[in-house]
């Protein structure tokens, strides 16, 4: 272990800058004064002199090999990928596992297993819900629906719809009303007798056409679809269980 | 020496090496379009430079000659990134750094004494390069007080943390102004003083406890007188 140098440090650097020409000025002009006087300092000032002389005789070694580069080294000779690389395996494994994946969705599919699930998921608007859980003499108006009642002695309940059926009792969109609004052109008055006000006045509740929902068929797989499982299953493994081995050897 | 000339003629301008002697500048301008041979010429110019610092450094010669040559290749690949500076001090840089980074790699391991090299014959090929380096008009007596100087001076640089030992190498051994050394170990100008100072103080105490630094003001006198 070398001894820590002088406990003046600063007094070294000065000595060393001056000796590499590199002090200047007044500091410079006050180290002259001190080594003029000083001997020891004159002494220590030529140790490190003959340091620096020493390093700088120091011959240069020559090296145990050349250092030119190849053009391999160098890369100007493109280097030949490895057809097995680990992570081109790993790739390959990635994309089994994707296939595998794919091919269990659909053969699942093509057995039913989503249709179940499919249906209970499709989205109804909520307000198609509740209008469709109404009874038809709600979707008429409350007045005329309850005067029509009295005046037919309750076994009239409203003209029938054209077309009958749960779930579609809608009004005509062409006459501006909103959903569930039964039509009734200038009728609707309280004492107009029920019979003339149902020969007079039309109600038009018409049935809308159900719209349409988006339906989402996926193709049904043919029969070899577990064969294709298992291939791209074990070719997931075996990809991945090869990369893993030489990315370890390397 | 390695000698340029234009190969064939018409549109073939690539450059040969048959014909002309090709200079620094002249390597480097065709090491930078792409020419290996050229670069490989600035190699030869410079390795004996580049291995002797990795060696000072690291204190390996494999691993000084690996550090050297990939410093080479990476100069190579970005010789275009040569901007002020001189070749051999931006190769001098490439290579402090490359040998600073190994040293860290080895998490500060000491590095090996020239002084322990005689038993093997590997690392005896730099005590035979120090003896063939050494004046040849010499008696053997002078040659071997020669040599072992020059062994407790690298045995000294050799025990000097590697921030002072990579600064006193570029600045005292291989000329670098203080400006340059500063820009190659990307420190400030002050730090490579105050480097310097104390690497020089720590190699005076060093060869003080030796009882070399003597015989080495006997013999730079002497020198100084011939």
């Amino acid at each position: 272990m070398i001894p820590r140098t002088p406990p003046d440090p600063r007094l070294l650097e000065s000595l060393s800058a001056y000796l590499d020409g590199s002090l200047e000025g007044a500091e410079r002009d006050a180290l002259e004064r001190r080594l003029e006087r000083d001997e020891a300092l004159r002494r220590e000032l030529e140790e490190l002199r003959t340091i620096r002389e020493t390093l700088r005789s120091l011959p240069e070694l020559a090296p145990p090999r050349p250092l030119t580069l190849s053009p391999a080294q160098a890369g100007t000779v493109p280097r030949r990928r490895a057809a097995f690389s680990p992570r081109r395996l790993a790739w390959g494994s990635a994309l089994a596992s994707l296939a595998f994946v794919t091919v269990a969705f659909l053969d699942l599919n093509s057995r039913g297993a989503f249709r179940h699930a499919a249906a209970t998921l499709a989205p109804v608007p909520m307000a198609l819900q509740a209008f469709e859980a109404r009874p038809p003499d709600e979707i008429m108006q409350p007045e005329a629906a309850s005067e029509k009642a009295d005046a037919s002695g309750g076994g009239r309940a409203g003209s029938e719809p054209t077309e009958a059926g749960p779930g579609s009792w809608e009004s005509s969109a062409t006459n501006g009303g909103a959903p569930g609004e039964a039509q009734t052109d200038g009728c609707g008055g309280g004492d107009i007798n029920a019979d003339q006000d149902m020969e007079r006045c039309e109600v038009q509740i018409v049935a809308e056409p159900e719209p349409e929902r988006p339906s989402f068929s996926l193709p049904d797989l043919p029969d070899a679809a577990p064969y294709l499982e298992a291939f791209f299953g074990l070719s997931a493994v075996l990809l991945g269980v090869c990369a893993a081995v030489l990315r370890r050897r390397r | 020496m390695l000698y340029a000339g234009k190969e064939g003629g018409g549109g073939n301008r690539r450059i040969g090496y048959h014909c002309l002697p090709m200079d620094e500048k002249q390597l480097l301008q065709a090491a930078r379009g792409g020419d290996l041979d050229a670069f490989n010429g600035l190699v030869r110019m410079h390795q004996s430079r580049a291995y002797s610092f990795a060696y000072r450094m690291i204190g390996e010669p494999e691993a000084a000659a690996d550090a050297a040559q990939q410093a080479f290749l990476s100069a190579y690949r970005h010789l275009k990134e040569i901007r002020g500076d001189s070749f051999r001090s931006w190769l001098l840089r490439i290579v402090a750094n490359a040998c600073l980074d190994e040293l860290r790699r080895r998490k500060r391991r000491p590095a090996v004494s020239l002084e322990g090299m005689t038993g093997d014959p590997e690392e005896d090929r730099d005590a035979d390069t120090l003896a063939i380096l050494a004046d040849p008009a010499e008696g053997p007596e002078a040659a071997a007080v020669r040599a072992d100087l020059r062994r407790a001076i690298e045995d000294c640089i050799a025990q000097l943390p590697p921030d002072q030992r990579a600064t006193i190498l570029l600045v005292d051994v291989h000329a670098l102004e203080y400006a340059e050394a500063a820009r190659a170990l990307r420190v400030a100008l002050g730090t490579v003083k105050s480097r310097v100072a104390r690497a020089r103080g720590d190699l005076r105490d060093c060869l003080n406890q030796k009882g070399e630094l003597p015989r080495l003001s006997r013999r730079l006198k002497s020198e100084a007188k011939a």
